[in-house]
């Protein structure tokens, strides 16, 4: 039976499909059809030498939620809020969040309900989860009629501390169910019960926004899926690097935010798995974008918080920074002198001046080319040709502006600060957040990271890059070894001191069996399944809390608050002048393994062994402010354990490796290319 | 007006050295793009790691501190997403430092300066500078400034508007070495933590940032090690030059003259009073001087500046206006001669009160911005620039403890040629760096039920282009006792719109007991320790930003639409923007005929070349024949704006004069300079209207105070 990764990008669909039993795995890339999502999906999966009834995991990484949600292309939706609050969501923290620091034409970005279509019920729970204020059922009665009048597809419900009494929002769907037909309901005591209402309300908003959305396209692809024989769930990545059903996908849509670039973390954490490393820097570099994720022991780091559209979203979350650096970045020279790559990408369409296809501003592609880096007949696997003339043409105009007499120096500097933009985002999820980067492996993927893998690595000191086998497909490869994975998070604010202890582990009990009852549906075994309990505490009157791990079957106040102490001494060295230690929130997350898939490197191509003969060509290539005669290998003919000096360049279908002069290469015996600085 | 050239100091306010003019050998752009990169990634990265590492409030909690990388004579070289109204005035702090220590600066000092007439802002905010050295050569500053919770003084927080000396305010540190050859001065900073409240947290924060400085110094002698020292200075000079350029060019694509304009700060926090900000922007070719010289003197409460006020002010309204965007260093403020006049409010001398010097400075970004309004048009904003600092304090019998509740909602943007102002967010002028505090986090800690937090109706000053709108948040007070005390300038006088708009609502805080409402700010224009108790509800009520363009102009679907979403009342829409709305869509007839009407009812004088603008006690009276006020609906003492073509409003009060022509306005020739405009030009003339006077019904405070000493 058969497991098949399909990631769906903006420009390709990268699937991959493996059999566990012969350890077969099979590669594949075909261009999105961006009209209709789901045409490129099945299209892709005709390609693939497997029947769909034969099909026992389908995983899919989708940008649906991603794009909508920046877009600003979701459901017309409406919100319900504790009277006085409706406004919460467009008043918010008063922050930017996207820059606007001296720029009196700063917008801010709007929010998603109309405040036309948010509307007040009165009620009231207090902090503790007492009833303040009934649910007023006038109010209530007016509201659904007003609903029915504004046709809207979604409405999410957001009263003041639900996280701590859901009472009032579970009444407000309850009733909104049986009166208001085809409506898309979420409340925020489900999709987020954590105190802070302008983020939870903005988190429910959001997967209101979205639900619509996905529930359309997740259905319309589980029936043509059906109709091609797949019998079971269709399993969506989430933000959190894990699976989920495509049922529970399409209820919880905002956790689907990152479920394009999560496959590569997770692909990144298996690769760390079979090779024994712990620290990797996963670096995905597209056409577009590249995004950039850190394991540290092997746990990816997740994100308190990130911007989606303009506004903060906080929900469990990778900590994936996505930059705009990308091949079809462009360089520009601005009136004050300044150079600048990227942001602004030429996109698929027209794409780099190489594609011929009326681009006129050099990209990133476009330098590699005039650098010999970028094989002409290996610009993306080989399904296109390039015009290296044109290439050269646009990377004049740059050195001109530059004031270069040379082509090769201006398409160096185009990499160069490319490469600074990309080091920077790896400082911002290293450096930034307290880890020394240079001790870390990079696992470079992705249609251009293995091209710049090594200059990236060298530029933030890193002296260890890892091009594992399909790097054009790695992040589809990602899915398949995902596990199911749901994350509960519920804020319960009590001192230590003063906390039922009953209490809490009741309900991190109660947390722990949803989350068993849901990989349960998913068809997870018992035996696979693991439930972690967490409680994230801090001192009172701090506003960050620190995670320590619980059994809620033996909870004790001397012992929660002693690992706390310890906890929060290791991390900053400081032991406060306070004992007043108190519960923020309970988390859960319950896991269902992924099956063992285990990546037999393929076997090279008889080359008698020898890297001397596995050279393709010798070409002179750019490095360093000088032309280097450069040997051109075929990754599929290098044999395991082949060593090579650089320069070197390795092409393979999706992608090509840059070995620079001052690194080596070796052919792991796993398959993976280990990139070594000399 | 009064101010002799002679009494003045002047100086290219916060530039280094002049750059050499003609052209040097062209650095690698590449490079210089590399090397930049770095040393913005080292400053963010500064700011992050003292978050991580530090363990007082300040720091951890509400990320009050910025940080910038400086040149030798203290010229900013970078700065990341950081408080300008810390940041910028810190070159004064390396100045000062540099004055007072000349050569004996060596690596592992730390020098600390609050000295506020040297800063011009609150005490609590201290620059802690740290020079870099390479081969015995100074050849950066590392600097942070970090708002400590208390520096001492008469009250908890030390911010108090009703101090009358500087020592009332805390203690004040001329420059001083903390740190001595990276030993630490322990007799100053025994000092200095005596004299601070919660002394543990407040070296916990300090100890901090020394460990920072550490930290940085490693990374910065990475960059420099990587790139080779030369490089990096040539780097930190060639962003500095584009700065300059851009700013230069900027300036010089402005058409040569003088523009001028007045605002008023509404309190001094003793007494409601008008006191004027004054500023005249003379360019010429690529340069301009921005003089706050003819400013009101310095006044007995605590809202005093310094040099350093005004210049910060300067850079920020003018980098704004003429160089949008996020590459930020001193480069830009080269061209930028800044001019204050001792004695002033931008000069104030020991020992005035200066715990102000923030609502100072953002009050006069205002008057910047508005004097540069006609020059820059598609760039101008109406006005919104705020500070805010409000707080709750009392006795909670629940948990039997003291407690301090700071609320700091912010308002609503000023509205551009090109959209509408934002709804609550911060400005273009302040960090990203802090938040308006969940209501839900609170009520866990604090004595308050929150029961409402919305967007203040027509609070967004109307025009072609709407302010954005402030906000409203009540809290109910449901045990015990406490004061209330907010310092938020302006408390009476509206947020100038432009071009004709109408201004923002202003700000204060009221309180509603029982049946009766009550303005605490109603004596002194600031609330001072009001006492509050049990059963009340605190409504806190934040501005909105000032309009852009003639409201009569603005599309009528988009008033339609602001009704419809309850943004705009419709008795706005009626009366300000001239808009018949009839079953919900937009009587087109009527309305024609309404704007028709409006318009044919605006009052236009013209104006009268006088040699002397009318004051009285510094601020603007406007002589007006009895039928011309009757005209506008005014009587003495009211205030009224002056807009002329392609302005910011004058504003003064009415002086009924009998003699005066009835079509006729008399202005001196500051009033000239505002309107940029002579002797027979015509100026729209109107009462001020403001959107809290509706708001607050029979409760307003009556717009005018008395008019003591009058005659």
């Amino acid at each position: 039976m058969a497991m098949i990764g399909v990631d769906v990008g903006g420009t390709f669909t990268d699937l991959v499909m493996h059999e566990p039993e012969t350890g077969r795995i099979v590669a594949g890339k075909v261009p999105s059809t961006t009209g209709n999502l789901t045409e490129g999906f099945v299209q892709g999966l005709d390609r693939l030498p497997v029947r769909l009834d034969r099909v026992r995991r389908l995983l899919h990484g989708t940008t649906v939620a991603t794009n909508a949600a920046i877009e600003r292309k979701g459901a017309r939706t409406a919100g319900i809020f504790t009277s006085g609050f409706r406004d919460v969501l467009a008043i918010g923290t008063g922050q930017r969040f996207t820059g606007g620091l001296f720029n009196p034409g700063f917008r801010r970005a709007t929010p998603l309900i109309p405040r036309s279509l948010s509307f007040e019920v009165r009620e009231r729970i207090d902090h503790r989860g007492r009833e303040i204020a009934p649910l007023n059922q006038r109010d209530l009665a007016e509201v659904a009629a007003r609903l029915r009048d504004v046709a809207v597809e979604a409405v999410s419900i957001c009263f003041l501390h639900a996280y701590a009494n859901e009472g009032h929002e579970r009444a407000v769907e309850t009733y909104l169910k049986d009166r208001v037909p085809n409506l898309f309901v979420c409340r925020s005591g489900d999709v987020l019960p954590q105190i802070r209402e302008y983020e939870r309300f903005t988190a429910t908003a959001f997967n209101a926004y979205l639900g619509p959305v996905v529930e359309r396209y997740l259905s319309a692809l589980e029936d043509r899926l059906r109709g091609a024989g797949y019998g079971r769930d269709l399993l969506l990545m989430t933000s959190t690097g894990g699976v989920v059903s495509a049922r529970h996908a399409s209820r919880y849509p905002v956790s689907t935010v990152l479920s394009g670039p999560a496959g590569g973390v997770s692909a990144g954490l298996y690769l760390g798995r079979a090779l024994g490393i712990e620290n990797l820097i996963t670096y995905d570099m597209g056409g577009t974008s590249t995004d950039v994720c850190l394991i540290k022991n092997l746990r990816p780091a997740f994100a308190a918080q990130r911007i989606v559209g303009g506004l903060p979203l906080r929900i469990p979350q990778l900590d994936i920074n996505t930059i705009g650096a990308g091949g079809g970045s462009i360089a520009r020279i601005e009136a004050d002198g300044s150079f600048r790559v990227g942001p602004e990408s030429s996109g698929a369409v027209p794409g780099p001046a190489c594609y011929g296809r009326g681009g006129e501003q050099a990209t990133v592609t476009d330098a590699n080319l005039v650098l010999g880096r970028l094989s002409p007949a290996n610009p993306l696997g080989g399904s296109l040709t390039v015009r290296p003339e044109l290439a050269r043409s646009a990377v004049e105009r740059v050195a001109e502006a530059l004031g270069l007499a040379d082509v090769h120096r201006a398409a160096e500097g185009i990499v160069r600060v490319a490469v600074s933009n990309m080091a920077s985002a790896i400082r911002e999820v290293s450096i930034e957040r307290g880890e020394d980067p240079r001790p870390f492996a990079l696992v470079a993927f992705g249609g251009a990271g293995p091209m710049h893998g090594c200059e990236v690595a060298q530029s933030l000191g890193l002296s260890r890059v890892i091009v594992p086998l399909y790097p054009g497909n790695f992040s589809a490869l990602g899915l398949l070894v995902s596990d199911l994975r749901h994350e509960f998070l519920r804020s319960h604010l009590t001192l230590v001191e003063e906390a039922d202890l009953g209490t809490v582990a009741g309900l991190l009990r109660r947390m722990g069996e949803e989350g068993r009852r849901l990989l349960a549906e998913e068809g997870a075994a018992p035996s696979d399944t693991d439930i972690h309990y967490v409680l994230e505490l801090r001192y009172r009157g701090q506003a960050h809390q620190l995670g320590v791990e619980v059994n809620p079957g033996n909870l004790t106040r001397e012992a929660l608050a002693a690992d706390f102490q310890r906890l929060y001494f290791d991390t900053w060295s400081y032991r406060p002048d306070t004992t007043a230690v108190q519960i923020v929130n309970l988390r859960v997350t319950a896991v269902g393994k992924a099956p063992r898939v285990s990546l037999a490197p393929p076997t090279p191509e008889a080359s008698g062994g020898e890297i001397g003969e596995a050279p393709k060509q010798v070409r002179r290539v750019y490095f360093g402010g000088d032309f280097h005669d450069t040997p051109i290998y075929e990754r599929s003919r290098l044999p395991l354990q082949a060593r090579l000096l650089g320069p070197a360049i390795i092409d393979e279908e999706g992608a090509t490796t840059v070995v620079p002069p001052q690194w080596r290469a070796e052919v792991h015996p796993s398959g993976h290319l280990f990139l070594h600085r000399r | 007006m009064a101010g002799e050239a002679d009494e003045r100091s002047g100086r290219a306010a916060m530039a280094g050295a002049p750059s050499q003019g003609g052209p040097a050998a062209a650095p690698d752009p590449v490079r210089v793009e590399v090397i930049h990169n770095a040393l913005m990634s080292f400053i963010k990265e500064m700011r992050y790691t003292i978050i991580r590492t530090a363990f007082g409030p300040s720091l951890r909690e509400r990320h009050d501190f910025s940080c910038a990388l400086q040149a030798p004579d203290g010229e900013l070289v970078a700065i990341y997403q950081d408080n300008p109204p810390h940041i910028v005035p810190t070159v004064y702090a390396v100045r000062a430092a540099r004055d007072r220590f000349g050569d004996d600066l060596h690596q592992g000092d730390v020098i600390l300066v609050n000295d506020p007439y040297v800063l011009g802002g609150h005490m609590n905010d201290v620059a802690h500078l740290y020079p870099i050295f390479e081969g015995g050569r100074l050849i950066f500053w590392i600097v942070i400034r970090l708002h400590y919770t208390d520096i001492g003084g008469m009250a908890a927080g030390s911010i108090t508007p009703d101090a009358t000396e500087v020592y009332q305010e805390g203690i004040r540190i001329p420059p001083v070495k903390a740190y001595q050859k990276g030993v630490a001065n322990d007799a100053f900073l025994d000092v200095f933590f005596a004299n601070v409240r919660v002394p543990d947290e407040r070296k916990a924060d300090f100890m901090a940032l020394i460990a920072s400085f550490w930290t940085s110094e490693k990374r910065l002698r990475e960059i420099l090690d990587t790139h080779g020292t030369d490089s990096v200075l040539e780097c930190s000079e060639v962003v500095r030059d584009r700065a300059e350029r851009r700013m230069r060019d900027a300036i010089a694509r402005l058409p040569d003259g003088e523009y001028a304009y007045e605002l008023n700060l509404d309190s001094d926090g003793f007494a409601r009073r008008w006191i004027p900000l004054r500023v005249r922007v003379v360019i010429a070719g690529d340069s301009m001087t921005v003089d706050f010289g003819d400013s009101a003197p310095s006044v007995a409460g605590p809202m005093n500046g310094s040099e350093a006020t005004a210049a910060c002010a300067a850079f920020v309204a003018v980098k704004g206006l003429l160089d949008p965007g996020p590459a930020v260093n001193g480069g830009s403020f080269r061209p930028i001669r800044v001019v204050t006049r001792r004695g002033t409010l931008f000069q104030a001398q020991p020992p005035t009160p200066t715990c102000g010097a923030q609502d100072l400075m953002h009050r006069a970004t205002s008057v910047v911005l508005g004097a540069l309004a006609p020059a820059v048009p598609a760039n101008a904003l109406g006005d919104h620039c705020s500070p805010g600092h409000h707080y709750m304090a009392g006795h909670d019998p629940e948990t039997g403890r003291p407690f301090i509740m700071y609320d700091s909602p912010i308002g609503g943007t000023g509205a551009v040629q090109a959209h509408d102002g934002n709804d609550v967010l911060a400005g273009f002028e302040r960090g990203d760096h802090t938040r308006i505090m969940p209501m839900e986090v609170h009520e866990t800690e604090f004595p308050f039920l929150a029961e409402f937090n919305e967007l203040r109706v027509d609070s967004g000053g109307a025009g072609e282009r709407r302010g954005g709108l402030g906000v409203r948040r009540g809290w109910r007070m449901v045990r015990g006792r406490g004061t209330l005390t907010d310092m938020a300038e302006p408390s009476f006088t509206p947020y100038h719109g432009l071009l004709g708009a109408h201004g923002g609502a202003p700000n204060t805080t009221v309180v509603s007991r029982g049946e009766s409402l009550l303005v605490p700010a109603e004596a002194t224009g600031k609330a001072v320790r009001f006492p509050i108790q049990e059963g009340d509800l605190v409504q806190i009520l934040k501005w909105g930003g000032g309009g852009y363009g003639d409201p009569l102009e603005r599309d009528s679907r988009a008033v339609l639409e602001d009704v419809r979403q309850g943004y705009v009342s419709s008795r706005s829409a009626r009366e300000l923007y001239g808009i018949v709305l009839a079953a919900g869509t937009v009587d087109a007839v009527a309305t024609r005929r309404l704007r028709e009407r409006l318009r044919a009812d605006r009052v236009y004088l013209t104006v009268v070349a006088v040699d002397r603008d009318t004051l009285h006690d510094q601020s603007r009276l406007w002589l007006l024949a009895p039928e011309a006020a009757r005209r506008l609906g005014c009587g003495e003492g009211e205030m009224i704006e002056c807009i002329a073509q392609g302005t910011a409003p004058l504003r003064g009060r009415v002086r009924l004069c009998s003699g005066q022509a009835a079509g006729e306005l008399p202005s001196g020739p500051f009033a000239r300079k505002v309107f940029r405009a002579g002797a027979g030009a015509r100026v729209w003339v109107r009462r001020v209207f403001n959107p809290m006077q509706w708001e607050l019904g029979s409760a307003w405070p009556s717009p005018h105070p008395a008019r003591e000493g009058d005659s």
